[in-house]
């Protein structure tokens, strides 16, 4: 059974199709990158997919569970957590603050309003193991508002992480960052556990090929092509798509 | 809702206070500085009644039950990010459950303060139930509008004297103790008792698991969700124990005065706390009660100069909204800060 | 009947007295995300400031032409100098601007009662109506002529205000703010004076209001949260930001407020109330509102 899997999902928005009979499946433990150029749908794609956005028709389904139209936060308890493309932090909160939240989602006591929260050192031990992970360790007690951009979205990965997902949803997760930092990301990013299972919308070819082994590639709400790095680096209509629309690209546009 | 006492069966929650390796020292200097400010302030509020006179120690029972009601208004303010104008109805919801329980129906007053614990807790839970949906400015209008609705059923009831209100209120009996609370020094310990029970139960809450969650909605409820927390019960709760302690204040203020009438229920109220809170600190746990302690001194102070205080009021308010962010309770932490000379970490603590 | 349209009109004044408040009150909340409870405030100067001029002049007239100005002006000080400084320091947060215009309706309720009953010795006060609007017409039943008068005003402004915002320069650049402030900022218009204006075009509205009210009602301490309270509810029943839910919502606001007195007295304090919560509950966005832009 495939971890996550993506049916015939269709999104418009009044004329504007901007999903069109999408599919797709993962594998436990794939690494997957969505690309496309800006307005291709991957960000219509991901809200959809973490309950942001209810799709127009199609299905969805974590490990064979329906979770087409349901909540964020029931997606996200079904074992799907997503990251931000802009950063969507706690600016008032610590790197351990903001890392024990995300774990105590996931934990039985976390509605638990009469006990001291500082009693339940397991919360405390997962989000210092992700910081760890993150290479955010050093700055563990900082304020989130004095961290660089770098270790924002570094951040911001990590809260997806502590979620303890099964399918990890990363929206362009290098958006803005430095040659340095996005290195540093590239490292992280390969070295997530192997179970968990990734999904990546990204604009920066060095990241989608440095950590993934299946690409889709999304334009004007289709899939153009699917494959492994190689054969999407070799495949004529996504060098098209990417060096400038083709006539026949628009038309197909239209026509949607 | 899956609170539960019995933590030891999840491995996440296993464990105990010495296990919590390098990190959390932010919460243990939290709570090592809570019991500083904790034991001072209650050390200066048990021997004040030995030092002052009978009027301020009237005074000073006022400031506690103001103090229970703008901690309360607080939870939703400074910790959760919510501002609510319909606090005093709660208020006055518990003034008139005692008031109507103890003094038309004759039941102990005990019994009817924990009347109108319980009932206020049940009416601003379903309040919040409601509410909760809307944020920002929306909130703020619909818990006015449900203010103003509970004002204007006080208004209209007739068995509790309408407009007038009622009098002739008694006060809780300790007479099993030897003590009689109709002697305004005795009233205030048991004022005192009340406060501290109150302000315990309060920083359970906000410590918790729930608290930090509230804090949490407060910086971004949208990474919350995304996150998998269900914001919902979470804020509406907290409403509820919000108007809970302001039904605890009031009927302490119905026993303090010996009478209520639909006035205590008025948005000014409302908005009187939320000045209390401003002043004192939102960003810290006893800010606000020492926003009510300043309050209540200060109104006393300038009402024998001139009835216009609320213009001295709303001008100090503009300027702590506009420029000092921490209000009474930052100013002293930082001055304590720099009078022991730590290494600064942040000043506030913040909730 | 003649009963009925007693009342139509009485609630279709009253509607259009919380218009003249609201409509300031929306915009500038639509535009600048301030929600201006100091708007309360606005409308006790102008009625106090009426009632001054119209002490040392004897005419209503020029009180109502003279009045407004103070309010319009203390609210472009107020906006240019104080508030947008602010939110450019960062206090963008609307409820800061809410909690901080509140403690100005506080301040200057204090300062008001300072200056008019502990100095002065005044309470109620009001302004004469003028000369030829201060007795009946004949229309069916026999109805006080300022009273309409109040509702020719009320229809005047909300089609001056409507002219405006359509069919203006300015009311498009108002309108594109409305919709997407970024915009507005991008066109390279001089925003700050853009906002400081509506700011205090709604601030003398307030005013103009003020004044009128002081002829009808009394002047008095209370009066500018009495008006404020109904006025808050039409803008939220119409939708923050929306010039047609706020027309709409003065008349719900007016004639409910005003038939339940006459028909359902038990009602009468809690019908306006009951239609908010309800509305909050079921569509928080408002009649008219914007429907929040993303999640």
């Amino acid at each position: 059974m495939s971890q996550l899997s993506v049916s015939d999902i269709s999104k418009s928005f009044g004329a504007l199709k901007v999903i069109d009979k999408f599919d797709l499946d993962l594998a436990v433990g794939e690494r997957h990158a969505v690309i496309g150029p800006n307005g291709a749908g991957k960000t219509t794609l991901f809200n959809m997919i973490s309950g942001w956005i209810p799709p127009d028709t199609g299905r969805i389904e974590v490990e064979g569970l329906d979770i087409t139209g349901r909540s964020p936060q029931a997606v996200t308890q079904a074992g799907l957590a997503r990251s931000f493309q802009k950063n969507t932090l706690f600016d008032g909160l610590t790197v351990a603050e903001s890392l024990r939240l995300a774990v105590q989602a996931h934990s039985p006591v976390r509605f638990n309003f009469l006990q001291p929260a500082r009693k339940f050192g397991g919360l405390q031990q997962r989000a210092h193991e992700i910081a760890r992970q993150m290479e955010l360790e050093t700055v563990f007690d900082r304020d989130v508002n004095t961290l660089s951009y770098g270790q924002k979205r570094q951040l911001e990965v990590g809260i997806a992480l502590a979620c303890s997902p099964k399918i990890l949803l990363l929206d362009e997760p290098a958006a803005g960052t430095s040659p340095a930092e996005r290195a540093t990301l590239v490292r992280l990013l390969t070295t997530l556990p192997d179970d968990v299972t990734l999904l990546l919308v990204e604009h920066d070819m060095d990241v989608v090929f440095g950590v993934c082994e299946r690409i889709t590639v999304l334009n004007y709400g289709r899939v153009v092509a699917s494959g492994t790095p190689d054969e999407i680096r070799r495949d004529p209509e996504v060098r098209a798509a990417y060096l400038g629309e083709s006539a026949g690209h628009a038309g197909e546009a239209g026509k949607a | 809702m899956e609170n539960t006492d019995d933590d030891s069966w999840h491995p996440l929650v296993e464990g105990d206070e010495s296990r919590h390796d390098p990190m959390d020292r932010a919460a243990a200097r939290d709570q090592r500085r809570f019991l500083t400010i904790a034991l001072i302030g209650l050390a200066v509020l048990i021997a004040l009644p030995f030092v002052v006179g009978d009027y301020y120690v009237s005074l000073f029972s006022e400031i506690l039950i103001f103090g229970i009601l703008v901690s309360g208004v607080n939870l939703l303010l400074g910790y959760t990010g919510l501002v609510s104008l319909g606090h005093a109805s709660f208020m006055g919801l518990g003034a008139y459950v005692t008031a109507i329980a103890a003094s038309l129906l004759g039941y102990p007053v005990w019994l009817s303060m924990l009347a109108s614990i319980l009932i206020s807790l049940l009416i601003a839970y379903g309040v919040g139930l409601l509410s909760v949906r809307t944020k920002g400015v929306q909130f703020l209008l619909i818990t006015l509008a449900f203010g103003q609705m509970f004002h204007a059923i006080a208004e209209k009831t007739r068995f509790t004297g309408g407009d007038d209100g009622m009098t002739n209120i008694p006060r809780i009996d300790l007479g099993f103790i030897g003590l009689d609370a109709d002697q305004d020094r005795v009233f205030y310990f048991f004022v005192l008792v009340c406060f501290v029970v109150a302000m315990l139960i309060l920083r359970r809450v906000v410590e918790s698991p729930f608290g930090r969650v509230l804090v949490g909605i407060r910086e971004n409820e949208k990474r919350m969700l995304a996150m998998g927390y269900t914001t919902f019960p979470y804020k509406a709760l907290a409403f509820g124990i919000s108007g809970m302690l302001a039904g605890l204040a009031g009927s302490l203020w119905v026993q303090h005065g010996f009478f209520v009438n639909p006035h205590i229920m008025t948005w000014e109220l409302s908005g009187e706390a939320l000045l209390m809170v401003i002043i004192g600190g939102s960003q810290s746990f006893f800010g606000p009660v020492l926003g009510a302690a300043f309050y209540v001194l200060a109104k006393d102070l300038l009402s024998e100069i001139t009835e216009a205080y609320l213009m001295f009021f709303g001008l100090i308010f503009v300027l702590v909204v506009a420029f000092f962010q921490g209000g009474l309770a930052g100013f002293a932490s930082r001055f304590a800060e720099r009078f022991l000379n730590r290494k600064s970490d942040g000043g506030e603590d913040k909730p | 009947m003649t009963f009925f349209l007693f009342n139509l009109l009485n609630g279709l004044q009253l509607s259009m007295l919380i218009f003249l408040m609201a409509i300031g009150l929306t915009v500038i909340f639509g535009l600048m995300d301030i929600l201006n409870l100091a708007h309360g405030a606005f409308y006790m100067a102008g009625a106090y400031f009426g009632y001054v001029v119209f002490q040392a002049t004897g005419s209503f007239w020029i009180a109502l032409a003279i009045a407004p100005l103070l309010p319009l002006v203390l609210g472009f000080l107020l906006q240019y100098f104080v508030l947008q400084p602010l939110i450019d320091r960062g206090r963008s947060a609307h409820l800061d601007m809410a909690l901080l215009t509140f403690g100005l309706l506080f301040f200057t309720i204090g300062l008001i009662d300072l200056v008019f009953f502990e100095t002065l010795g005044l309470t109620f006060m009001s302004i004469d109506k003028p000369a030829g609007l201060g007795s009946y017409v004949n229309i069916g039943t026999f109805y006080p002529s300022y009273r309409l008068f109040i509702i020719a005003v009320g229809l005047l402004v909300a089609l001056i205000v409507w002219l405006l915002l359509e069919r203006t320069v300015v009311g498009a650049v108002v309108r594109a703010g409305v919709d997407d402030r970024e915009m507005v900022r991008a066109m390279g218009v001089n925003v700050y004076v853009v906002f400081a204006s509506v700011f205090a075009l709604g601030c003398g509205l307030a005013g103009l209001a003020g004044v009128i009210a002081g002829a009808e009602l009394s002047i008095n301490i209370t009066m500018g949260v009495q008006i404020l309270i109904p006025t808050l509810v039409v803008v939220v029943l119409g939708g923050l930001g929306s010039v047609k839910g706020c027309f709409f919502g003065s008349l719900i606001v007016g004639m409910t407020e005003t038939l339940s007195q006459a028909y359902v007295p038990a009602l009468a304090l809690f019908a306006t109330y009951l239609i908010l919560a309800a509305m909050l509950v079921f569509r928080p966005q408002g009649f008219f509102g914007r429907t929040p832009k993303s999640v």
